[in-house]
């Protein structure tokens, strides 16, 4: 909106930065749909497994590639249930 | 078995995405121009091959702990959104995809458009449908090729298998001049998403410090019960009522994705 101190050079800026800010957050979007997908509570599943393998091959001596088999038996089907329960919402 | 592994999963992977691209491109050069619609295929073929072409020896020069934990944590993340979505859509609780409506929507659609020449593109929006449909599509695809070719060394591998689905779905949809829809799109990327995300829990394991039972030879263990749980999730999943009558137009937003 024009104000009384405004000038045409710093209404031109506004709007550029403006439409700057909505490309960036555009292209943001696009990347976070393209590796997040629909549930981001998956990938953080996945990177908590990730984290959680690499503490324990560091601090004990039992074996540790169960962890993300585990994960993904947790973070498939409830995220299935998550997509079904919010379609059955409307 | 990881070599016919990469090989199956970039060919089904790459053969899903070229059908939904080739109904894009059928609509754009149907309803406009098709020196456009071609013309901004092969630039979006372009741009992908220079990404892969540009990114894979990039990859190749990480350490391969490393990658391995961040490839095999961004495939598990890829693998199980294909594997959720053709979950979804075998239980009935997603849209299928409907090659035969898409094409007549995206057909009314470039009909509607009005015709603007830029430069040597006799049809501009006739390119960038084209272009964007294939690239969008195309980029998954490109992930993939880099992703598990750099996993198992073997980029040229991977980025032939993606040629060769190109060249055959290409192939198909240049003779019967239509979208391809009887092929099993929903059963292909189930399949796709079982490879990528029992490739990305063995990987990322890998990656993270564990060490498999039998190393590789583990995979011949997780790739089958990764596609079992799938299946039990589906016929699970199939007893539940769906919400509404599962067939409807998939959205410009379920295109960019699995």
């Amino acid at each position: 909106m024009s104000t009384p101190g405004s000038t045409g050079p710093a209404r031109l800026g506004a709007g550029l930065g403006a439409r700057l800010g909505v490309r960036v957050k555009a292209f943001g979007a696009f990347w976070f749909d393209f590796v997040i997908g629909d549930d981001w509570r998956v990938a953080a599943l996945v990177a908590a497994g990730l984290l959680v393998t690499h503490l324990l091959a560091r601090t004990v001596s039992f074996p540790v590639w169960w962890v993300m088999p585990l994960a993904v038996l947790v973070a498939l089907p409830t995220s299935l249930w998550r997509a079904v329960r919010a379609s059955r919402r409307g | 078995m990881t070599s016919g592994a990469l090989f199956l999963a970039v060919f089904l992977a790459c053969a899903v995405e070229a059908v939904e691209a080739t109904t894009i491109v059928l609509a754009a050069g149907t309803a406009r121009d098709w020196r456009s619609a071609s013309t901004g295929l092969g630039a979006a073929l372009v741009v992908l091959a220079a990404i892969v072409a540009g990114l894979g020896p990039a990859l190749q020069a990480v350490p391969l702990r490393g990658l391995r934990l961040v490839v095999g944590g961004l495939l598990l993340v890829f693998g199980l959104q294909w594997l959720r979505k053709s979950i979804l859509r075998a239980s009935g609780h997603k849209a299928l995809h409907d090659e035969a409506v898409i094409f007549a929507t995206e057909l009314a659609a470039a009909g509607a458009a009005p015709r603007r020449r830029w430069g040597s593109v006799p049809d501009w929006y006739a390119f960038t449908l084209s272009f964007k449909g294939v690239l969008l599509e195309g980029l998954e695809v490109a992930f993939i090729v880099l992703t598990f070719g750099s996993n198992q060394h073997d980029v040229p591998l991977a980025t032939l298998a993606a040629a060769a689905a190109v060249l055959v779905v290409a192939g198909i949809g240049v003779a019967i001049r239509a979208p391809m829809a009887r092929v099993p799109e929903n059963g292909m990327k189930f399949v796709v998403g079982v490879m990528l995300t029992s490739f990305g829990i063995f990987w990322g394991a890998e990656g993270a410090g564990a060490s498999w039972p039998g190393a590789d030879a583990a995979l011949l263990v997780i790739v089958p019960v990764v596609a079992a749980l799938g299946l039990g999730l589906a016929g699970t999943l199939r007893r539940v009522p769906a919400a509404r009558p599962s067939v409807r137009l998939a959205t410009a937003s379920d295109r960019q994705s699995p």
